[in-house]
């Protein structure tokens, strides 16, 4: 397995040190920061305003800028959540608990430099662990029949939702209606038409630019728009005032590892992302403090922990995104489209035949991690004045991106509309609580698990037990069966307390 | 405060809504099969029956307590969708500099902005969208079109 590991990462190096993916590389996080920093727009809108460029950009390229978006994006994040109690993106939403304290007390740079190592930290480690188990998965991969990948999907969607921060019924909710919005156009396997009305533009389903853009691009500006929920700049950080105490280290150093380990754990599970990952290692850290009192009021540990954790989660993520095919994440969806788009279909046969694309970008995230270090720490006044930008300036070119990025897709005014389309719908699922994310998933996923439960059923000629009979698929649904139980006694104990 | 969760009572009632529907679209005009050989029908219907149990699920609860109001900006979605639907109407046949003006003068009705500030904004993204995608990009987008 390991014997031409370092014939990879010489080919990985060679890919990712050419000069034009080097500035890819650097594009990427840094415009990853930027989306970071600035609320209201996050990886995800920005990945899908930047999916029509990628057509006409090397597939290696096209992933190298993608990925630096979004691990960029968590490095950026932390940074308004230290300095504004503001989360820039949503896995960094935790950072605002003890970094926002921190920089109360006038130790924001010593909470910057705390998160940038733990990124760092977490971030090579979490890609470590990526070039080491990859081929293993890959190997075993390839024994996977569509019973396993079906209840392989189950479980990565159930788990998405149900493991989510909101209410897990409506989390599994919106997968299903993810999953039909996917369906509509031809029926692959019978050539029938579904649910596209007579419309002709409908026949090939719509695009997840479309969807992503208007579910979370359009809904977000909507929420942030008039939110006013701006805190002062803390604008004093000097670089002097950066270098953490030795007590500092100390006490940061373990909660780095654990979280590092809880992110990279989590973030590998097929639909279990990197927000989910930062708030359990808090939970823990927390928990195993002996004076969990300081948690809340400036503790370095629980700003330490959650960013390893969202960082190594970030990386691990793209285990199950590219050796099985299955995205983890909305973001790994669109991912996986960039590859799509090339005609490269992701799984353990792209990383044996494609070993130029997916060594490449792994080796690519060791740039991509030290260049977020060197844009994070000393630039980070750069980032502090492009808070100051009012988002009234800021929204409408946002929209501009949008509209010109869903045109562009297929040079179609009909996916501009359904753009907008789509932003009342994640308007309207914003206010009665409906998470985006999951629907997101299930589009993309369900196509798929329709597939492979048909090639199934074939198989088996109709026999529903074929799931059972194989020992993986039936460790996969009874662990699906778990996470129901678990999302269903949540509910339960929920409806107590109010 | 409402007496009744108002909120998950629609989002519940919307979602039974779908569910029906899709499951008579399912069996009016798609073929079910069987098991061994499953027609076009046969997954969405499924997901119906699913999406009823789901609405159910959320709707039911919801009826014996109370919830927040739902405080809509229905004034900030009006003008951003009518900002993208204007941008999907000009730029076809008018190009793309007219369609990002007419985009951004729409859209920026949504915040408290002046005048001169729209106008110079409108310019500046117009310029700056021509400059990145058709000249910089190489997209097929013609900057300024007439249809007549």
């Amino acid at each position: 397995m390991f014997y031409d590991l370092f014939g990879n990462i010489a080919l990985g190096l060679s890919v990712a040190f050419s000069w034009n993916n080097l500035l890819w590389c650097l594009f990427g996080v840094t415009l990853g920061t930027l989306v970071g920093v600035l609320p209201g727009i996050g990886a995800l809108s920005a990945i899908s305003m930047l999916l029509p460029i990628t057509y006409y950009i090397e597939p290696v390229a096209a992933l190298i800028m993608m990925a630096g978006i979004y691990y960029g994006s968590s490095y950026g994040g932390s940074t308004t959540s230290i300095l504004l109690n503001l989360p820039g993106s949503a896995s960094s939403a935790v950072a605002c608990l003890d970094g926002y304290p921190m920089a109360k007390q006038g130790r924001a740079g010593v909470a910057l430099v705390t998160t940038a190592l733990a990124s760092l930290v977490g971030g090579s480690i979490g890609i470590l662990i990526m070039m080491l188990l990859s081929p293993v998965i890959v190997d075993f991969a390839l024994d996977l029949g569509p019973q396993e990948y079906f209840s392989l999907m189950v479980m990565g969607l159930l788990a998405a939702s149900a493991i989510s921060v909101g209410s897990p019924i409506k989390g599994i909710a919106m997968v299903v209606v993810g999953i039909l919005l996917g369906l509509v156009g031809i029926d692959v396997s019978t050539g029938a038409q579904r649910f596209t009305f007579g419309i002709p533009e409908l026949t090939e389903g719509f695009s997840i630019v479309v969807l992503a853009l208007g579910l979370f691009g359009i809904a977000e500006i909507v929420v942030s728009l008039n939110d006013g929920q701006r805190g002062t700049i803390n604008k004093g950080v000097t670089f002097r005032s950066m270098l953490p105490t030795k007590d500092d280290m100390r006490r940061a150093a373990k909660p780095m590892l654990r979280g590092t380990g809880v992110g990279a754990f989590i973030g590998a599970l097929p639909g279990a992302g990197s927000t989910i990952a930062s708030f359990i290692a808090y939970a823990i850290e927390r928990k195993i403090a002996k004076d969990p009192e300081r948690f809340g009021n400036g503790a370095i540990e629980g700003l330490a922990a959650p960013e390893a954790a969202n960082n190594a989660g970030d990386q691990t993520a793209f285990i199950p995104t590219l050796t099985l095919g299955i995205p983890g994440s909305a973001t790994m969806a669109l991912m996986l489209n960039v590859l799509m788009i090339h005609g490269v279909a992701p799984g353990p046969m792209m990383v044996m035949n494609h070993a130029d694309i997916f060594w490449g970008l792994v080796m690519s995230f060791w740039i991509g991690n030290v260049l977020l270090v060197i844009l994070n720490l000393p630039m980070v006044g750069v980032w502090v004045r492009v808070l100051s930008i009012p988002y009234s300036v800021l929204f409408p070119s946002i929209l501009m991106f949008v509209c010109i990025g869903a045109y562009t897709i297929n040079y179609s005014a009909f996916d501009v509309m359904l753009v907008a389309a789509f932003g009342v719908l994640g308007y309207g699922m914003r206010l009665l609580n409906f998470p985006a994310a999951p629907l997101l998933l299930g589009f993309v996923l369900g196509p798929m698990m329709e597939e492979y439960f048909r090639r199934a059923m074939v198989l088996s000629r109709g026999d529903f037990t074929t799931f059972f009979d194989r020992p993986l698929s039936l460790s996969f649904l009874l662990i699906s069966a778990a996470l129901l139980l678990w999302a269903a006694r949540g509910g339960y104990r929920k409806r107590i307390v109010a | 405060m409402w007496t009744k969760d108002y909120r998950d009572i629609i989002g519940g009632g919307l979602l039974i809504l779908l569910g029906v529907a899709t499951l008579i679209y399912c069996l009016v005009g798609l073929r079910l099969g069987t098991f061994a050989r499953m027609g076009p029908g046969f997954f969405p219907a499924a997901l119906g029956v699913i999406l009823v149990g789901l609405g159910l699920g959320i709707l039911v609860p919801a009826l014996s307590r109370g919830g927040e109001p739902i405080k809509p900006d229905f004034r900030t979605l009006f003008f951003l969708t009518a900002g993208v639907l204007a941008f999907a109407a000009l730029i076809r046949p008018f190009g793309l500099i007219p369609a990002t003006v007419v985009l951004t003068v729409i859209v920026c009705q949504a915040s408290a902005m002046s005048l001169r500030a729209v106008l110079i904004t409108a310019v500046a993204l117009s310029l700056t969208a021509t400059l990145l995608f058709p000249v910089a990009l190489g997209l097929q987008v013609a900057p300024v079109n007439w249809p007549w």
